[in-house]
C-alpha cells in the first residue's frame, strides 16, 4: 500500500491523526509519519494490528527529548502486507504520561521500560512499570537534555 | 593451619641457610604460577571479542599456559577486556572474589583502564582499578594481540618477583 493509501485510510478512521511534515530544510521521509494526540494512541495502535492494515510489527519505540516537549516515536509494520508507519506523539515535558501498547503488541514491554528509564516516560497501563537499563537505585533520566549525572563512588 | 603455613616461610627464612630454601621455593612456586595462568572465560565489551580472538589458536596463547577456564574457581586470573558499567561493577566484584588466591588481574584497553571513549558517561566506571586491584594494563582500542601477549609476560614478571615469605599486596 502507497503511503497516500494508507493516509487515506488511517484519516478515515481518525479525523485527528495529521501528517507530520519535516522540519524546513530536512530530507522528506521516505515512509509515511503521522502525528496524533496522545490521548488516542491505545486506541489507534489496536486498531492498526487488528484492523486491514494489520500492522503486526511493533520494530521499534523510542524516546526523543526536543527540549520543549518530548516525543515517542513508534515505527510499525506489517509482515503482512509489507507496510511502513511511523507514529509520533507529543507530550509534556514536566509531565509526560501516555497509555502502554504493551496489550497490542508484546514488543513495547521492554521498549517501553526504555522510554521511561531514560527520558521518565510514564506508560499507564504497563504489567511491569519499573527501569530496566541504568543499575539500581539509579536516580533521573539520563537521555534527556538537561540531565547532569551525579558521581558516585566509580567516578 | 593456615596461620602456621603463612608464618611458616618466615620462620624458616630466619633461621641459617634459610633463606636459600626460602627463594630457592620461591622460584618453584612463582615458576609454576606463572606456567599456567589460566584466566576466566569471561568478556564485557567489544574488547571481549577482540580477546576472544587472541586466546585462539592463531597467537596459541597455550605456549605461555594461558588456558581460558569457565568457572572462577579454576581460574588465577582474569582480563577486564571492556567497558566496565556501573550495574555490572558489583557482579566482577564478585567474579573476583570468587576466584581462588593467588589471582590476577589485567585491565584490557582504554574503556577498562580508565572509562576510555566513555569516560564522562553516566553509567561507566571510570576505570576498572576503582572496583579491583590491576596488576597489568593494556592501552589500546581494542589492544593487538601482540600488546595482549606482553601483558602476560609483565605479568610472568611480576609474579617471579613474589616471596612466600611475605604477601605482595
Ligand atoms: S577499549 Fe575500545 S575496543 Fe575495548 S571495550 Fe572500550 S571501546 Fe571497545
Amino acid at each position: 500500500m502507497t503511503n497516500q493509501e494508507l493516509l487515506t485510510k488511517i484519516a478515515e478512521k481518525f479525523p485527528a491523526v495529521a501528517e507530520s511534515k519535516p522540519a524546513a530544510g530536512a530530507l522528506p521521509a521516505f515512509n509515511l509519519t503521522l502525528e496524533l494526540p496522545s490521548a488516542s494512541i491505545a486506541e489507534v495502535c489496536a486498531w492498526l494490528k487488528t484492523g486491514e492494515l494489520k500492522f503486526d510489527y511493533l520494530a521499534s519505540l523510542s524516546g526523543v527529548d526536543l527540549k520543549d516537549k518530548l516525543q515517542v516515536v513508534y515505527h510499525l509494520y506489517s509482515i503482512e502486507l509489507k507496510h511502513k508507519l511511523i507514529l509520533k506523539v507529543n507530550l509534556d515535558r514536566l509531565n509526560p504520561e501516555l497509555s502502554s501498547v504493551n496489550s497490542v503488541w508484546q514488543a513495547a514491554n521492554w521498549h517501553e521500560r526504555e522510554a521511561y528509564d531514560m527520558f521518565g516516560v510514564k506508560f499507564t497501563g504497563h504489567p511491569y512499570p519499573e527501569r530496566i537499563l541504568t543499575a539500581e537505585g539509579f536516580e533521573g533520566y539520563p537521555l534527556l537534555k538537561d540531565f547532569i549525572a551525579k558521581p558516585d563512588q566509580y567516578d | 593451619m593456615g596461620l602456621v603455613l603463612d608464618k611458616a616461610p618466615y620462620i624458616i627464612e630466619m633461621m641459617p641457610g634459610g633463606s636459600y630454601v626460602v627463594t630457592s621455593m620461591d622460584w618453584v612456586i612463582n615458576w609454576s604460577r606463572k606456567s599456567s595462568l589460566w584466566p576466566l572465560s569471561f568478556g564485557l565489551a567489544c574488547c571481549a571479542i577482540e580477546w576472544m580472538a587472541d586466546v585462539g589458536s592463531r597467537n596459541d596463547f597455550d605456549r605461555f599456559g594461558v588456558f581460558p577456564r569457565p568457572s572462577p574457581r579454576q581460574a588465577d586470573l582474569i582480563f577486564i577486556s571492556g567497558t566496565l558499567t556501573k550495574k555490572m561493577a558489583s557482579r566482577v566484584r564478585r567474579l573476583y572474589e570468587q576466584m581462588a588466591e593467588p589471582r590476577y588481574v589485567i585491565s584490557m584497553g582504554s574503556c577498562a583502564n580508565s572509562g576510555g571513549p566513555f569516560y564522562d558517561s553516566y553509567s561507566v566506571v571510570k576505570g576498572v582499578d576503582k572496583v579491583l586491584p590491576v596488576d597489568v594494563y593494556i592501552a589500546g582500542c581494542p589492544p593487538r594481540p601482540e600488546a595482549v601477549l606482553l601483558s602476560i609476560l609483565k605479568l610472568q614478571e611480576k609474579i617471579m618477583t613474589e616471596t612466600i615469605s611475605h604477601k605482595n599486596d
